[in-house]
């Protein structure tokens, strides 16, 4: 069985500082814990600012929280960024847009590695 | 890799999950209202799909005094987790002590030792129990951790 991210690690980071779900929604301005709750089984999506307040509050960046999420994101760019480069170079795009892109494509050449894996 | 380490008692079950050797992930007790084997295989189903491991962890409880419930629930994780494709590991309470010789050999003692790595689990470490006391069904989730970290040196 190979190894998948967690859909995301807000539990466990919640659980480092000791703080209950109500707490942690209270200083994140949602409703209730049940909120919490929801996000951190992956049953809803947070908002972008109650995703940046996770960030935030345990220190933690995004990509890392919400790791399986970040994995799939990342393996559609390197899926597609060869066909963009294929199509700016039919149209006879810039060389520096065109070094970027193989600059991206070689960063993401290597599959998503959890930094904990 | 993602481990997932379970410690039958008489009233359920304690577990920690870990990533590597290093990383807790979580961690807890699953508590039944009623010795249900079903309810126990139920509650051991939803945290192997929510933690989707890649190896369980039990101790081998041959010869050992544990109790008939505890025996054939370990059992049952181990069952469960095999259809579902996990690598299934037994690790002896002998050899959980030799791994923390350095912490001493009582289960307390090993508790403080895991507590010290992983600091996020200290508020659940019991006071050490005096000797008319029954253990603190706490201190499964630490019985846990010690299968996991012994069989992950050893491995």
């Amino acid at each position: 069985m190979p190894f998948i991210p967690l859909q995301n690690y807000l539990r466990t980071y919640r659980r480092r500082t000791f703080l209950s779900q109500d707490e942690v929604a209270f200083l994140l301005g949602v409703k209730t814990g049940t909120r919490v709750t929801r996000h951190e089984g992956a049953n809803r999506t947070p908002t972008m600012e109650t995703a940046l307040g996770y960030e935030v509050l345990f220190g933690v960046p995004l990509r890392e929280l919400f790791a399986s999420e970040a994995q799939k994101v990342e393996t559609i760019i390197r899926q597609r960024l060869p066909e963009l480069i294929r199509r700016i170079e039919e149209r006879g795009g810039s060389e520096e847009k065109l070094a970027s892109l193989r600059n991206l494509a070689g960063r993401l050449a290597k599959p998503y590695e959890n930094a904990c894996n | 890799m993602r481990t997932l380490a379970i410690d039958p008692t008489t009233s359920g079950f304690g577990f920690v999950v870990l990533e590597g050797s290093t990383r807790l992930v979580d961690w807890g007790l699953g508590c039944l209202a009623t010795p249900d084997d079903a309810l126990y295989q139920q509650r051991i189903e939803r945290l192997l799909d929510r933690m989707q491991p890649q190896l369980l962890v039990l101790e081998d409880m041959r010869d050992s005094r544990r109790g008939d419930r505890a025996v054939a629930w370990a059992q049952l994780a181990a069952k469960s987790a095999t259809k579902r494709g996990i690598k299934v590991e037994k690790v002896k309470r002998a050899e959980v002590s030799r791994h923390f010789a350095s912490s001493g050999k009582a289960r307390w003692e090993i508790g403080v030792a895991i507590s010290r790595r992983f600091p996020e689990l200290a508020p659940s470490l019991p006071k050490k129990r005096r000797i008319w006391e029954s253990e603190d069904r706490r201190m499964a989730i630490f019985a846990a951790a010690s299968f996991a970290l012994t069989f992950l040196r050893a491995a």
